[in-house]
């Protein structure tokens, strides 16, 4: 019994030593700043992101405390990239949308939110939190160059970026002229019991896309997809799935795929013909804020043209009219304002969103 | 120390005799503690409840404050005409059947094999009995994903190899009853293990004495002498795989296999949450455990006098003859499913440097794994913190449950305090009560009350001392009703005041117990992950919440590496406290 205890220690020590070395470095996959000066507040490439006055309080703060919806690995590369900015730490509540939504109510009702910003996705989620007094009006000095539809309740909280929701595969079983075009390629008696989907109720993103959906594919594309597919809880279940091959197609995050992909997961996604759809990720300061001063950086910097385009090299489409559509793994997205591209706006979202999802929990036979 | 059990007492005592002392009626001081003691069992256990029941039973979805309940309506339980609540309901009920049958014969079999047989290497049977106890079923669905997984699982793969289809599919009915029976058999080993060891060997003698061949034997003496243990924990694990939320969730849900607790858990997570209707399932689950469990301790309760001696004398040994080496081999392929095949797939999962496998050659490729991911998520301070907020939250449910079991227990057995059978019934009343119910009421609970315990560590020791309390309850009343009231008497007698007879006379005649009872809390607060689901927040996440928002925040990788390190941290606990528990016996 020694000796084989002693053999596979032996064994166990060989393989460490063997294996142990860092992986290749990985492509950073947002470009970092070029430029930052203290001297005078903060100045990220030549854009004034805090005057003194804000950036001596915020950094006698320190960092803030965010509860976001956003998917974990996207929110953690933002973050990074303003940790490093900025040097103001970020302590994070990550949820999914719904879980986040419930705990922001509940947590807000009972007056023990510790939130300094918050961020979510489904626009009934987030003007809901605003009728109830989550937010506190705040107007970034960086928010120029904004499209339509940014700020929302008078500044109590704005559209961040609008991550892109489309189809994907998983490109090491699916080569060449296999890989799919449109959503009706994913119809096709191939793709039976390998395709996925996540379920409407996962926050504003399925909402959008079940929205998408119905309105330019129609409900017989759905019901047919629905026998076809396997329904996960979550976007991210659904990739890990995809890049481990249990799926071969499925709805896909841009942002998410970018980021699977430089960590070697085997997964790509499509512009489909009939096109894909755009969904609002909403950011405001909480009205329960104790960082006050490092939670107006956060906002001044997530609307400046630097955390702009630290979204779009992840693979989100920017709020402002300067920053270019993202070019994720030598595919270039649609502008923002191209017909393939379907944003949902916030009223089109409200309108519908009990519709949409009585709708898909009956076409997929789901938590009906 | 007892072997650790998931959430219900795997040992049974014999039924307690309620022999107070006999004292004149207390005076209102003397019920200060007693009343302590209900006051602190309705904040963790009936407050919870109270919110649950509210909710099924109110028609307020979305509360502006938390008393806010709005109008009385049945109108919530109208989800359960629905096809998807009937569905889950019916599969909660087969894959309980199912995994209990599975449970059983495996337990059944193991047990007999190291207990009566002469089976080779029969101590290590014994190991092989209990090993999987100390891998968490979620751990155990996670690994078995991995494995058994349709496209891409390890099993599935070596098939494709070896030119045959890969035809495994674990995201299957069949696959949760197999994950779940083989991770529960531990439960019906240690209970029948225990009842064919003290079997009064007196009535097997007579049946050869009078003639009877072994076979018949065994299934006219021993085998139904044993039926009381092996009825009671087939009732105990049917009750256990149906509120069982990890596997349902990571085996079940991808497999379209919806039970109770993963539409409890959905309905919560639906956008907006369907609390009230998350709550009338709850009841639902609730009451139909309260009756599987009276059902489970009536089983029980008719065991003791059948099968214990107390002798001392050894049962006789059933000689396997020519099924010693199937009998074996039974055994060892078990082992190699419930805990081998499990390891190594999450050790490869953890080392591989991507996600995707094409085919198994693949992972002897040079670069194809690497130690590297381990270390890094070892030096991470999201992994210490983590890890840090687990033992604390073990060791202070460790201490404070076997601190509070004992005041509960010494009250129940020791004094005559009114209300104090009312103190054991609300012990045992989570029992029934699923985690998953307990911890969405325990959320609703401490964000109405006006103490600042939400947030903070302190509430998942609550949730885990609630879970965990019938367990710690039984486990010191065990120690406790065997242990001479006399003892104590006499200090008090000779002039100590009681609560000095108790610090110096029986809590030290009690350490075996109490610090079994502590070990046994411990392994069993690191496993839970139930009952933390709603109620961790960023600064509070446990072991088991990292790997279960790892899974479900998409990266199975990381949920591998987290539970090798999960199993390492359980095992180190399970070394340790099997050396402090054979010290205290010394």
């Amino acid at each position: 019994m020694r000796k084989l205890v002693t053999a596979i220690a032996l064994g166990i020590a060989v393989a460490t030593a063997t294996a142990c070395s860092p992986p290749p470095e990985r492509p950073a996959l947002a470009r970092a700043a070029e430029e930052i000066v203290t001297d005078n507040g903060l100045v990220i490439d030549g854009e004034q992101i805090a005057d003194p006055d804000l950036w001596t309080r915020a950094q006698a703060e320190g960092g803030i405390t965010l509860y976001s919806g956003y998917t974990a690995v996207t929110e953690a590369t933002v973050l990074k990239n303003f940790e490093k900015d900025t040097g103001l730490d970020v302590k994070l509540v990550r949820l999914t949308p719904n879980r986040l939504y419930e705990r922001l109510v509940a947590e807000y009702g009972a007056g023990r939110l510790d939130a300094d910003v918050v961020r979510i996705s489904d626009a009934g989620f987030v003007s809901g939190l605003s009728e109830r007094g989550v937010f506190q009006p705040y107007t970034p000095p960086t928010a120029g160059e904004l499209q339509d539809d940014v700020v929302f309740d008078g500044g109590n909280y704005y559209r961040t970026f609008d991550p892109i929701y489309t189809m994907g595969y998983n490109s090491a079983l699916i080569e060449g002229d296999d890989r799919p075009a449109s959503w009706a390629d994913l119809l096709d008696d191939r793709w039976k019991g390998n395709l996925g989907i996540a379920q409407a109720g996962a926050g504003g993103s399925a909402l959008a896309l079940t929205r998408f959906q119905r309105e330019v594919l129609g409900d017989d594309y759905l019901r047919e997809y629905s026998s076809e597919a396997r329904v996960f809880d979550s976007i991210g279940a659904q990739l890990d799935a995809l890049a481990r091959g249990e799926i071969e197609a499925g709805t896909v995050v841009v942002s998410s795929v970018n980021i699977a992909n430089n960590e070697n997961a085997p997964v790509n996604f499509v512009v489909p013909e009939e096109g894909l759809t755009a969904y609002d990720y909403y950011t405001g300061v909480a009205s329960t804020a104790k960082n006050i001063a490092a939670a107006q950086v956060f906002m001044n910097w997530n609307l400046s043209k630097r955390g702009q385009q630290v979204f779009s090299d992840l693979g989100e489409y920017s709020v402002r009219n300067d920053i270019d559509p993202p070019v994720i793994r030598g595919i270039e997205l649609p502008k923002f304002t191209d017909p393939k591209v379907n944003r949902i706006t916030q009223s089109e979202s409200i309108e519908n969103s009990a519709d949409d999802q009585e709708a898909w929990n009956a076409i997929f036979g789901y938590n009906e | 120390m007892s072997a650790p059990t998931d959430n219900r007492p795997v040992t049974t005592t014999k039924p307690p005799v309620d022999t107070p002392t006999p004292q004149r009626r207390p005076g209102p001081k003397k019920w200060i503690p007693t009343l302590l003691q209900l006051a602190l069992l309705t904040v963790i256990v009936l407050f919870p409840m109270f919110f649950i029941v509210m909710g099924a039973f109110t028609d307020n979805a979305e509360r502006t404050s938390l008393f806010d309940f709005g109008n009385f309506t049945l109108d919530n339980f109208a989800l359960l005409g629905s096809s998807t609540a009937r569905s889950a309901l019916w599969n909660s009920a087969l894959v309980g059947i199912g995994s209990s049958i599975v449970a059983l014969a495996i337990g059944c079999t193991l047990a007999f094999l190291a207990a009566r047989t002469n089976v080779p290497g029969r101590k290590m049977i014994y190991g092989i009995g209990i090993a999987p106890l100390f891998l968490p079923a979620l751990v155990g669905a996670l690994a078995w994903a991995l494995l058994a997984g349709p496209a891409t699982g390890y099993i599935n793969l070596i098939l494709t190899a070896i030119g045959l289809p890969g035809f495994i599919d674990i995201y299957s009915f069949g696959g949760m009853i197999f994950i779940l029976g083989i991770y529960y058999a531990p439960y019906p080993f240690l209970m029948v293990h225990s009842a064919l060891s003290l079997m009064n060997p007196d009535l097997e003698d007579a049946a050869s004495l009078h003639g009877a061949k072994l076979t018949k034997m065994l299934s006219k003496i021993t085998f139904p002498l044993v039926m009381p243990a092996v009825i009671g924990s087939g009732i105990l694990v049917f009750a256990l795989t149906v509120e069982n939320f990890p596997v349902a969730q990571v085996i079940g849900v991808p497999g379209g296999v919806d039970t109770l607790p993963t539409l409890i858990y959905r309905l919560m997570n639906a956008s907006p949450a369907r609390g009230n209707d998350a709550a009338a399932v709850a009841v639902v689950l609730t009451v139909l455990l309260v009756a599987v469990v009276a059902f489970q301790q009536r089983a029980m309760s008719s065991k003791e006098y059948t099968t214990v001696s107390g002798k001392g004398v050894r049962a006789r040994q059933v000689p396997l003859r020519a099924w010693r080496i199937p009998a074996a081999v039974f055994a060892w392929v078990y082992f190699t499913l419930a805990v081998l095949l499990p390891l190594v797939a999450l050790v490869l999962a953890a080392l591989q440097t991507s996600p995707y496998v094409a085919n198994i050659g693949q992972l002897f490729d040079s670069g194809a794994l690497s130690f590297w991911g381990l270390g890094e998520t070892l030096r991470s301070a999201d992994f210490h913190s983590v890890m840090t907020n687990s033992v604390i939250v073990g060791v202070a449910t460790a201490a404070i449950g076997t601190a509070f079991c004992f005041a509960l227990a010494y009250t129940r057995y020791r004094t005559n305090a009114p209300g104090r059978k009312l103190l054991e019934y609300l012990a045992m009343l989570p029992l029934a009560v699923p985690a998953i119910v307990l911890g969405l009421g325990l959320l609703w609970t401490w964000l109405a009350l006006p103490l600042p315990i939400y947030g903070t560590l302190a509430v998942l020791v609550i949730a885990f001392v609630a879970v965990t309390i019938p367990q710690g309850y039984r486990g010191v009343s065990a120690s406790i009703i065997q242990l001479d009231k006399d003892l104590e008497d006499s200090a008090v007698m000779l002039g100590a005041r009681r609560h000095r007879a108790i610090s110096f006379v029986t809590a030290p005649l009690l350490k075996v117990g109490l610090s079994s009872t502590f070990l046994l809390l411990l392994m069993l607060s690191m496993r839970e992950l139930t009952a933390a689901l709603f109620l961790f927040t960023s600064d509070t996440r446990l072991l088991s919440i990292a790997i279960f928002d790892a899974y479900d925040n998409g990266s199975f990788q990381s949920a591998a590496e987290l539970s090798l390190l999960y199993c390492v941290v359980i095992g180190v606990l399970a070394v340790l406290s099997r050396r402090f528990g054979s010290k205290e016996t010394v």
